[in-house]
């Protein structure tokens, strides 16, 4: 309890700083300066309601910002945007950017904001999926990239060898049983399953993070060029996009009519149960609770080393940049 | 409350309650047995236009499903070339309208070949390589047939392609390779779902009713809100509304079960429900939505006649109901109407002429037969009264006479101390003839005469009998002083010319004042008492003698007595001993003696006041059937002693003849 009070003063203090700086420095940048392109990790969705609530509510107006916000999708990359300069900052998950670096993409985290992993696996109860153990020999399809070393160190931690089928953008093979189980987000896929007429019961839930992997999720980052001319800016960008997501968090009807309106402009084929499931399910991964090890917006020295460990384990990456490294600070 | 409104009223509520009730309950099976009707009509209504629909994207999907495994067969068997397979998927969609497009996509690891894919455009059939820009390895409708290894119809989806249509793509895996088991490819058939919602608007359901299609994911791809398509599932809906019964709605409906589930329509948010059938080779599940408003509207369309029926039925029962009410009433309202004036003494109020045989009538004639009877009786009434007030007068007359010719003066010699004496004379209704008397009969006034009569018989006739015995008395009284000389001469006056035969019975007393002795006789008259100063009573019955009048040349035997003072004689009649109560038990002599020795006073006036009250507390209000007369004597003693005379217990009187008088 103490030590929850002590964090929140932190976090309180942080925001207070991050809060002070625009009006500090006296409109840096500037609503006249050029303006922030942000490239988002994927279509519109509450999985960014932060994001879109900060720019509808003036919130970046606020901290002196002009922030465009740029979808993404499966025909976007994030990173690609930024090498290319089509995009300043971008939501990528650690992992992500980790094999990036691992690339040599000079990528420097600003702030983290889903600080717990929201990956899990489902299975069939009725094909047998009973618990992670029964999964050996199992057909599973996985997404593939970064989040295979969560999937491998789940599987070595159960001691299971299935059969991995690649997973792309869809949970349809899945539905149609041509899997046994399947990754899914908690706060997205899972949900998919749901409005598919599967219910709870019928499927066994297996989150990474409770299996030792589960890495944390969207951060921002830039290209370490561009940091040293708007280091200030970002930071300013940083400290209104957490304040667009605790004012998500303060007005979630609000927040999820915003997201609905980016979601329609972009026909996209979703509705607003689903927004509201994954709004309500995302937040607690953002705002610290009571019990939670993590500081608002801010990514945590042993995950991150957790992380590199486990990613240079399954040889998806053999070099990572330090902590202060990966933050610009070196 | 109810008792207290006339019978009108009464009998039109009670026979407007039961017929409505009827009525009522009539109307309520036929609208409750109209609507099931209509219901199991509307419901197998629904079901032949869900047959009708899923037979018609049936047979839209079979042409795609029949193309696609015709093309397969064919490139499993024979290879062919880019341009070749172009021209043969060109030719294919030529010949199937129902296709809107159709692929081949081999492994992309199969080499660097094309993925040939010709499609439907405005502008006529379009070729694309999809190897060029488009992971189609990553896509649903590659991956599903791959790795089911069996034709997949896939869920529904946006072609972006294509000018955005919704379509729904049959794939089916290809094995060219020599073991025909690895998957080598797919060959695709779409088909486009854009006619699908011209289709359900075409059914032509009726107004609120509508038709929708699901995915086999749940997911709406035709529906009348275009918002709803692709966007919205059943479970979506559910999820929005915590509605729990959709749910496991949307779940029989995406396992293929068919039926019928009252449903609350997404659209409108009106109740109604939904009857639901499988498109089995899309998975797919179509359901008919029927608004219970559109429902009630046809049931009222064919029950409101049946109401109006009904209601002006009602209103003109009613009106018949009030009449026969009225007219059944009337004449009793009529009848009653003159019975009050009947009562009122009004006997010749018109009784009023009721028509026919019935109830009524016949109380109106048991009425008018009622009152001549009444008319009769009145009139026999008045003539009885007439003779008895003609009796009531004589009887009147009779009293007068009676009473005029008794003494009334109390005391009647004031200044005569010897004595004191008291009479009392009530007269019956009917006069009885009793009378008393008393009279000096010697100039010297030492000898006084103390009579009491009573004629046998009643009215006028015994009044004059009692004058005439009284006149005869005190005349014979002059030349006879001896009692019983006195009596057998009256007797002989009496019974000559006595031809009405009357006759009366009489005590007679002389006293003679100086001395106490006294002479007396009796005529068959009831013998007086003598109550003595200690207390004891005396009854002086030692004369005898008939009645007087009944016979001439009877004798009559005198008896004596001597008065001391403070004796008192007590004469009465008949009346006293004989006054009946309402038993009609007997005042009696025994009676008689006990309330004389209660009395307890020498006081002639209050002594007979006490017995006449006495009789009185006895008759109880029993009618006085005859007259009732006493006479109180008490000797005081000679003038010379008179000053004693109130002595209530003067000493025995040795010398007084005490013969023939018995003690009692």
């Amino acid at each position: 309890m103490k030590r929850a009070l002590i964090k929140s003063a932190v976090v309180i203090v942080m925001i207070t700083l991050f809060a002070t700086l625009p009006a500090g420095s006296g409109g840096v940048g500037g609503v006249t300066g050029k303006p922030l392109r942000l490239i988002l990790l994927w279509m519109p969705q509450a999985q960014f309601a932060g994001y879109y609530v900060a720019l509808e509510k003036g919130i970046y107006r606020d901290y002196g910002l002009d922030v465009r916000i740029i979808r993404g999708g499966p025909d976007r990359d994030g990173v690609d945007y930024l090498e290319r300069g089509e995009a300043d900052v971008a939501i990528l998950f650690l992992s992500g950017a980790l094999l990036a670096r691992n690339r040599d993409v000079p990528l420097v985290h600003l702030g983290q904001v889903v600080n717990r992993s929201n990956l899990m696996l489902v299975g069939w109860k009725d094909k047998g999926v009973t618990d992670n153990l029964a999964l050996d020999g199992k057909r599973v399809s996985l997404w593939g990239g970064a989040f295979q070393a969560d999937f491998m160190t789940f599987f070595a931690a159960s001691g299971v060898r299935p059969q991995i089928i690649p997973q792309y953008y869809s949970v349809n093979l899945f539905l149609s049983k041509g899997v046994d189980a399947c990754s899914v987000m908690y706060y997205n896929e899972y949900h998919t399953l749901f409005q598919a007429g599967v219910d709870e019961n019928e499927l066994t839930a297996m989150f990474m993070r409770d299996y030792g992997g589960g890495f944390p999720e969207d951060g921002i980052y830039c290209l370490a060029e561009t940091l040293s001319a708007r280091r200030e800016e970002y930071a300013a960008f940083v400290a209104a996009s957490l304040a667009g997501w605790q004012y998500a968090a303060a007005n979630q009807e609000e927040a999820l009519d915003i997201v609905m309106k980016y979601v329609q402009e972009a026909n996209l084929p979703t509705n607003r149960e689903h927004m509201r499931w994954m709004l309500e399910k995302i937040l607690p991964t953002i705002i610290p609770g009571e019990e939670s090890a993590w500081e608002y917006g801010r990514l945590s020295p042993e995950d991150y080393r957790r992380a590199v460990e486990i990613l240079k384990q399954y040889e998806l990456i053999t070099a990572a940049p330090s902590y202060e490294a990966l933050r610009g600070e070196g | 409350m109810f008792h207290k409104w006339s019978i009108a009223w009464r009998l039109g509520i009670l026979v407007l309650v039961g017929v409505g009730t009827v009525l009522a309950a009539m109307t309520g099976y036929s609208y409750f047995s109209v609507k099931r009707i209509l219901e199991e009509e509307m419901m197998d209504k629904a079901r032949q236009i869900a047959t009708a629909v899923t037979v018609h994207v049936e047979t839209s999907a079979r042409p795609v499903e029949d193309m696609a495994k015709d093309l397969t067969v064919f490139i499993e068997t024979v290879p062919v070339a880019e341009e070749q397979a172009y021209q043969l998927l060109e030719r294919l969609i030529n010949s199937h309208s129902a296709v809107f497009g159709a692929a081949i996509a081999m492994a992309p690891q199969d080499g660097g070949r094309a993925a040939p894919y010709v499609y439907r455009t405005e502008q006529g059939l379009r070729r694309t390589d999809l190897r060029q820009g488009y992971h189609y390895e990553t896509s649903d409708w590659y991956i599903l047939p791959k790795e089911l290894k069996r034709p997949v119809w896939s869920e529904p989806y946006f072609d972006e392609g294509g000018g955005n249509v919704l379509m729904a793509t049959y794939a089916v895996p290809v094995r060219t390779g020599t073991d025909k088991e690895t998957v080598t490819g797919v060959v695709t058939g779409d088909m486009s779902l854009a006619s699908l919602a011209g289709l359900l608007t075409s059914l032509e359901l009726g107004r609120s009713n509508y038709a929708f299609i699901i995915s086999g994911q749940g997911r709406f791809i035709a529906h009348p809100d275009d918002n709803f398509i692709m966007r919205e599932s059943i479970f979506s809906v559910a999820e929005a509304a915590r509605n729990q019964h959709l749910r496991a709605l949307g779940r029989k409906m995406i396992r293929g079960e068919s039926g019928q589930a009252a449903y609350t329509s997404e659209v409108s948010g009106k109740p109604g429900w939904v009857v639901y059938m499988p498109i089995a080779s899309t998975g797919w599940s179509l359901g008919l939505f029927f608004s219970r408003e559109a429902l009630m509207a046809r049931v009222f369309e064919l029950n409101h006649i049946q109401w109006y029926l009904g209601s002006a039925g009602f209103i003109l029962l009613c009106l018949v109901v009030t009449g026969i009410a009225r007219s059944i009433t009337r004449p009793i309202r009529q009848l009653d109407k003159a019975a009050r004036k009947l009562a009122a003494g009004d006997l010749d109020a018109p009784v009023p002429y009721i028509n026919g045989g019935d109830e009524v009538a016949r109380l109106a004639e048991s009425f008018t037969i009622m009152i001549s009877e009444l008319k009769v009786h009145m009139d026999m009434l008045q003539e009885t009264a007439t003779v008895k007030e003609r009796m009531e007068s004589e009887l009147r007359i009779a009293r007068s006479i009676q009473m005029g010719l008794i003494p009334k003066t109390f005391p009647p010699f004031p200044d005569r101390s010897e004595f004191r004496l008291f009479a009392l004379l009530d007269p019956a209704r009917e006069t009885g003839g009793d009378f008393y008397d008393f009279f000096f009969l010697d100039e010297e006034q030492e000898q006084l005469c103390l009579v009491i009569g009573d004629v046998a018989d009643k009215g006028v006739g015994a009044a004059l009998f009692m004058a005439v015995t009284r006149t005869l008395l005190r005349s014979l009284a002059r030349e006879n002083q001896e009692p019983a000389g006195l009596l057998s001469r009256l007797n002989d006056e009496l019974s000559r010319n006595n031809e009405s035969c009357m006759f009366v019975t009489l005590f007679c007393a002389a006293v003679h004042l100086p001395t106490g002795r006294c002479s007396y006789a009796s005529g068959g008259h009831c013998p007086p008492v003598v109550m003595q100063p200690d207390g004891r009573l005396i009854s002086l019955k030692d004369a005898k003698g008939p009645v007087v009048g009944g016979m001439e040349g009877m004798l009559y035997t005198a008896g004596q007595y001597l008065f001391t003072p403070g004796d008192l004689i007590f004469l009465y009649t008949d009346g006293v001993t004989e006054a009946a109560n309402p038993e009609r038990a007997l005042f009696g002599e025994e009676r008689m003696h006990r309330a004389l020795q209660q009395a307890q006073t020498r006081n002639t006036e209050k002594l007979l006041r006490h017995m006449r009250e006495r009789l009185q507390e006895f008759a109880e209000h029993a009618e006085q059937s005859d007259d009732i007369t006493m006479l109180a004597f008490c000797y005081h003693g000679p003038a010379s002693s008179a000053v004693n005379e109130a002595v209530d217990n003067a000493p025995e009187n040795s010398r007084v003849n005490r013969e023939g008088v018995d003690r009692l």
